[in-house]
């Protein structure tokens, strides 16, 4: 049984998967369903939204487990799919209004119930700092969010993102600057 | 390269916040932070903000996911691309003809992704065999320039489409090249002279472009849907040779294209006319006579308005109401909203910002509406939500130039599309005397100028591409920039004509702009074999 509790299936209905691929689906999903959720959840700043981007990452991850040949690229080969899931969806939504000016650009937190002074505070900084994400543009919050939230390397970024190394450096560079204003405007840095 | 953004090392600075610096980059850097206070700062502020991001907590999975991921494989229901959802390609049928729309649909608007790489965006053949009328009349010749360090992301930068007017010149094909693959991805209207402006819409559905009409003075103004190649003649113009006439004005939703016909009959006239994509009707929306378009802005709301310049010796530009609520045609100056003193507002992709013209305009459309006295460009930032202020505390756009008895009589200006925030200046004319240290000219007309909203200098002198970029004798006919971080424009150039009847000359020189000591590079020149003239490049 699979850890999503997908059930094997005759080879007719399933046929692109075999059985050792469910198996690596399950791996797959249980190491990386926290941190592609969290991830496209500072990109869309939506927690439903996020839900859905991310169940969508893994079906289209499940559907090209065929096309993933080198397991060590696991990582950055699930993250593209979300980037362009992800991406997808801000330029659908960026049809109705642009992106980060909507109300549904703006941050929603998930609903973490009620807890601790300390923790009412963090999630105010968290608010903060998402909300100065969510000013930036996709590609410099993308940036961002690669670098010091997943702390990716100049590299593995590139391969998310398709950029060479000095294009990378380049970009995250003028979204740190951003990221600065935004902040600098929450009191937050200076 | 003359730019010189500071000395400040901020792309070191942004690689040491991570630890990813080599030895000899961490040793140029530590030199320069023993003596610069600026650059600790940003170290430091940069540092705190990666400390603060990497500190965000992590939200739970909610609970659910993994049920709905078994549900949708085991359904078959899983997730489709936005672009191939119903309703947004039309008219795919079982025909030939509604098949190759339905490629070059898809083709299209697959555009609007990111193409991971040159070849990425479907193959030559793919595209080229299922358009019947033109497979025969494809000319792959793009010339690459060799180039070892070439970026692998420069198809993203590449114009999705150019203009190739070629043959002889009584024997011309126009046509609608694929950017990347270089391929025929539209006939269009026979022209008798080279494309001088195009504009793709933001939803990468029509190209809106203008031809000269041979020797009689006047321009034809096109639409051409870029899916299924259909046309419309939007008008024929008086050709008055002016940056400020020749505009095409797509809304941000690419459901409308505003421009200005002069009358053929009556030049002095000039009036804005509207095209709507939905029905393809074509209608005058001012009829005044001293009208010129301006850009179009898109307010908080997420809506967007049309502006329009009356132009008299002392301009005033009024944003128009929704025109689909309006009896056209319209007067402008009906309007609620009016901004004194401004000329031709073109707003950026989020309406934040404008650059637009202030001085004493020469009325006439036969002069060009050029400036008279006093012209310049400004920049008004912060303008959404309340743009006569913004109007009112604009800055001038050449910050190092003295405005006086010298002045601009004109120049080209385009924003970047999407969310990026470039703008270049192209075309300059000035009248008087250069204003640089050197006595080089500047401004100059054979320059183009380049800078960001981010930055608070707008155009200094040093803000001009290389020199180089431009080969000797050539000018530049128009700008594009490319829809993304990285600064890549789209220069269409032109060489003097050898006579009236000779075919003219022109190619697309896709550039990369570099900052500090490196060179601008020449990423790729876009071209065919036959002789002729390739441009204007165009993104959505």
């Amino acid at each position: 049984m699979l850890a999503i509790g997908l059930r094997p299936r005759s080879p007719a209905e399933v046929a692109p998967v075999t059985e050792r691929a469910h198996a690596e689906f399950d791996r797959i999903f249980e190491q990386y369903s926290s941190p592609i959720f969290n991830y496209v959840l500072r990109m869309v700043g939506d927690a439903d939204r996020a839900a859905d981007i991310t169940q969508d990452t893994f079906i289209k991850a499940y559907r090209k487990l065929g096309s993933l040949t080198d397991e060590h690229s696991t990582k950055s080969w699930l993250y593209r799919i979300a980037t362009n899931t992800a991406i997808d969806d801000m330029r659908r939504r960026r049809w109705v209004s642009p992106v980060g000016l909507d109300d549904e650009g703006q941050p929603e937190r998930p609903d973490q119930g009620p807890g601790p002074e300390a923790q009412v505070m963090a999630g105010m900084l968290d608010e903060r700092i998402q909300c100065a994400l969510m000013q930036l543009r996709p590609n410099h919050r993308q940036c961002i969010v690669l670098s010091d939230l997943e702390d990716m390397s100049p590299q593995d970024i590139g391969e998310v993102m398709g950029l060479s190394y000095g294009a990378v450096r380049t970009l995250l560079c003028r979204a740190r600057g951003e990221m600065r204003r935004h902040l600098a405007a929450e009191g937050l840095v200076r | 390269m003359t730019l010189r953004r500071g000395e400040h090392p901020d792309e070191l600075i942004s690689a040491a916040v991570r630890g990813d610096l080599t030895d000899d980059e961490q040793a140029r850097l530590d030199a320069h932070l023993a003596t610069c206070e600026s650059c600790r700062q940003t170290l430091a502020a940069w540092t705190e903000q990666r400390r603060l991001v990497a500190g965000l907590r992590q939200a739970p999975v909610p609970r659910d996911l993994g049920p709905r991921i078994r549900t949708g494989i085991e359904s078959g229901a899983y997730a489709v691309p936005w672009w191939r959802r119903t309703g947004l390609l039309v008219g795919i049928g079982a025909t030939l003809a509604t098949a190759t729309a339905a490629v070059v649909a898809v083709a299209v608007i697959g555009d609007l992704l990111p193409r991971p790489g040159v070849a990425s965006s479907g193959s030559p053949g793919s595209s080229a065999s299922t358009l019947a009328s033109a497979t025969a009349a494809a000319s792959i010749a793009e010339t690459t320039t060799p180039s070892p360090s070439e970026p692998p992301f420069a198809g993203e930068a590449t114009p999705h489409y150019y203009l190739a007017y070629t043959g002889r010149s009584d024997n011309s094909t126009l046509t609608l090249r694929d950017g990347v693959q270089g391929t025929v991805a539209q006939e269009l209207p026979a022209a008798s002279g080279q494309p001088i402006r195009a504009a793709l819409s933001p939803d990468g559905r029509w190209l809106a472009y203008i031809t000269p009409v041979g020797l009689k003075g006047t321009n034809m103004y096109w639409a051409v849907n870029v899916e299924d190649g259909s046309h419309v003649e939007l008008g024929e113009s008086a050709a008055i040779g002016s940056p400020f006439t020749n505009g095409l004005f797509w809304s941000p939703d690419g459901q409308y294209l505003t421009f200005t016909l002069a009358d053929p009959e009556e030049v002095r006239k000039t009036d804005i006319w509207l095209f709507k994509a939905v029905d393809r009707t074509v209608n005058p929306l001012t009829n005044r006579g001293d009208v010129v378009a301006a850009g179009w802005r898109t307010l908080q709301s997420g809506e967007s308005r049309a502006w329009a310049t009356v132009a008299t010796s002392d301009p005033t530009s009024y944003e128009l109401p929704n025109l689909e609520d309006e009896q056209l045609p319209l007067d402008p100056a009906d309007s609620a909203s009016s901004a004194p003193g401004v000329f031709q507002p073109l707003w950026n992709w989020d309406g934040s910002a404008a650059i637009f013209w202030r001085g004493t305009l020469n009325p006439s459309p036969e002069a060009g509406y050029e400036f008279a006295e006093g012209g310049a460009p400004y920049l008004a930032r912060n303008a959404g939500s309340d743009p006569s202020q913004s109007f009112d505390e604009a800055t001038p756009l050449f910050s190092d130039l003295t405005i006086g008895r010298d002045a601009f009589s004109s120049a080209a200006i385009t924003w970047a599309s999407l969310n990026i925030d470039a703008y270049a200046v192209w075309d300059a004319r000035w009248t008087g005397t250069p204003q640089s240290a050197d006595g080089s000219p500047y401004p100059d007309q054979n320059r183009v100028y380049f800078s960001h909203l981010s930055d608070e200098r707008n155009i200094l002198a040093g803000h001009a591409l290389d020199a180089g970029d431009i080969p000797e004798g050539a000018f530049v006919s128009s700008v594009a920039i490319a829809p993304m971080d990285i600064d890549y424009l789209a220069i269409s150039i032109g060489y003097p004509s050898a006579g009236d009847l000779a075919i003219p000359e022109g190619e697309v020189l896709l550039i990369k702009r570099n900052t500090g000591d490196v060179p601008d590079q020449l990423i790729k020149t876009l071209k065919g074999t036959d002789q002729g003239w390739y441009g204007p490049g165009v993104y959505p």
